[in-house]
């Protein structure tokens, strides 16, 4: 710690898609930011995304975001100077039942009565519109047409190098091992210095507790190594992205003709490591529906199989806030579906700290609605 | 591993490696095509694909010996490139799992089936006639071809400066007898680790899911402290 004042202006934990995104909104409003990864940039949950842009069949409590995030994909290309990826193909929540049908045309209904339009329910003919190949037993679904999915490493790439033009500095291998706070600044200590900030931005996803913790907060929400599977290329059968109702499925053509197959099954991650394993026997479960809900995947072969280790709280919804010393700001623990909300996240974070408050609603993401613990 | 005689061998790899140790290690399972694929593994178990079946072999000592880098990725094994780092008795940085052959960069029939000796008299406590050394591939060029399958050059990988799964799958896609990346993974920059080893049938994966699993409970990190939520 010298006594030279610190050239940072914000010092952002985290090098995955929210971080960076968090960078970038607070480098466009005129900071200095530095960005410490401890690792390379999307390393985990970012880069091994299924990347779906969703705003289909969200908590109430980030429909708002949502939308307001799918708005900002469809111009994506102005906000970091790369489409990319994106393709508006629709999203699609496939009913096998009639009583997951009942469960569905419920949900649309709150969703309207809350005002929101964007999801609309498909009977039995509308559901085949949309998804010619699905099998005959599903008897209709929901949709938004206007979502889609993106190239998760591109992404994170293009914000990357959107956050450099802006004049923020991204810097890899950076583990933090410590933070205090004296004299209205943090002090965030690495392996061979420490940097200097009056704002911390929390955005470490799996390990945004373990950061917290280092200043003091106790932020108990877990994580989990959410499996993916490819498959090999397929002549086209599928336009939109494709979830189920009653079991866990997200599921996706590329144009390569390869189908992305992911959506809740789970391997187990390592904190100390940042490696995990795959489980076999829940993987089995994820290629059992995608081939129930598609026959036409009878003939494929699973080509790639990863997983990528994710912040989950216990009710499925971020942290977004303040923390309670001065001067931090918690953003991790996307619980499996962050990929879509990350520009107008990063957008949310940047108004908070220049702002003391943001315009989308931030208070069901409370970063210590669970307690202390 | 000598006290231990009921310890479950398995071999992957029916090449001169593999079959030299399996000729020395009579109670040893060799797992080989095209009989049987090996296509992933975890600690403890083998996971095969044969016909319509997907089936887990257990194993207390395993033997690489096919050319297959994902199989020492998925078990942690130190690597240098896409060859895992082994001592000279063959055995990695994970306890009771060798490498030998092609996998470390034997150039010969002769190389392989030595170190397919050594490792089994390893095995069987015996004292090795010789010493392994791994043989790290030569830097590769731009122009070089990295991958014969496919004809995928180093400059084509550098230029499409993407490392994410379906990227990868896009550039190297999937024919009959892919080396599945054996040689470009290394140059592939910081890929994503990628699994399996070989494909597998969806169908074949599929048919093991029987009764729906409890979902898998959430992780916590321990530095949390007493149990979370």
């Amino acid at each position: 710690m010298t006594s030279m004042p610190s050239p940072w202006a914000a010092i952002v934990i985290g090098g995955g898609l929210h971080g960076l995104s968090a960078a970038l909104h607070l480098a466009r409003r005129g900071l200095r930011v530095l960005v410490l990864e401890a690792s390379r940039v999307g390393a985990h949950a970012s880069s091994a995304s299924a990347a779906g842009v969703r705003s289909l069949g969200r908590d109430p409590a980030e429909i708002a975001i949502a939308v307001a995030a799918l708005e900002m994909w469809r111009g994506i290309a102005g906000i970091v100077g790369d489409d990319c990826g994106f393709v508006q193909s629709g999203q699609v929540k496939v009913a096998e039942t009639d009583a997951e049908l009942a469960q569905l045309a419920a949900r649309v209904a709150m969703v309207r009565s809350r005002g929101w339009e964007h999801e609309e329910l498909l009977d039995r003919d509308a559901l085949r519109l949309m998804l010619p190949a699905v099998s005959p037993h599903c008897v209709g679904g929901i949709a938004v047409k206007t979502d889609g999915f993106a190239s998760p490493y591109r992404t994170v790439h293009a914000f990357r190098r959107a956050v450099e033009a802006a004049g923020a500095v991204v810097r890899e291998r950076a583990a933090v091992r410590g933070l205090d706070r004296a004299r209205g600044i943090w002090h965030v200590r690495l392996d061979e210095e420490t940097i200097s900030a009056p704002l911390v931005v929390n955005a470490a996803g799996a390990w945004g507790p373990r950061v917290a913790l280092m200043a003091g907060e106790r932020i108990p929400i877990g994580f989990s190594a959410f499996m993916m599977l490819l498959t090999s290329p397929l002549p086209a059968f599928v336009t939109p992205v494709v979830g189920a109702t009653g079991r866990p499925l997200s599921f996706k053509q590329l144009a390569s003709g390869h189908v992305m197959i992911g959506g809740g099954h789970k391997g187990t991650g390592d904190l100390e490591t940042g490696t995990y394993r795959l489980d076999i026997d829940r993987a089995a479960f994820s290629a059992r529906t995608a081939l129930d809900l598609f026959p036409v995947l009878a003939g494929a072969e699973v080509v790639h199989a990863w997983a990528g280790i994710e912040g989950v709280a216990a009710d499925d919804l971020p942290v977004i806030g303040f923390g309670r010393a001065e001067g931090l700001i918690h953003a991790f623990g996307f619980s499996g579906h962050g990929f879509a909300i990350a520009p107008a996240v990063g957008a949310m974070v940047a108004e908070l700290a220049t702002e003391g408050r943001s315009n989308l609603p931030s208070a069901p993401f409370d970063p210590f609605r669970f307690g202390d613990g | 591993m000598a006290d231990a005689p009921s310890a479950k061998i398995v071999i992957v790899g029916g090449g001169p490696a593999g079959r030299t140790a399996a000729g020395l290690l009579p109670s040893a399972r060799l797992i080989a095509r095209p009989r049987m694929t090996a296509w992933h593994v975890e600690p403890g178990l083998l996971w095969t694909w044969q016909g319509e079946t997907v089936s887990p072999v257990a194993y207390d000592v395993l033997v690489l010996a096919a050319p297959a880098p994902q199989l020492a990725l998925a078990l942690g094994c130190a690597m240098q490139g896409w060859q895992p780092v082994v001592d000279k008795a063959g055995c990695t940085s994970v306890p009771g799992v060798f490498a030998i052959g092609a996998l470390i960069g034997a150039r010969s029939e002769a190389e392989a089936e030595r170190q397919g000796r050594i490792v089994a008299q390893t095995i069987l406590g015996s004292a090795p006639d010789g010493e392994i050394a791994a043989s790290p591939p030569p830097p590769l060029e731009a122009g070089d071809v990295l991958c014969s399958c496919l004809g995928v050059t180093r400059a084509a990988v550098s230029a499409s400066g993407l490392t994410d799964p379906a990227a990868i799958a896009d550039l190297f896609g999937l024919r009959a007898g892919s080396c599945r990346m054996a040689r470009c993974g290394p140059h592939l920059g910081e890929a994503v680790t990628l699994f399996p080893a070989a494909p597998v049938p969806l169908a074949a994966l599929a048919a093991r899911a029987g009764t729906p699993p409890a979902p898998r409970a959430r992780q916590f990190d321990p530095r949390l402290g007493q149990a979370a939520p």
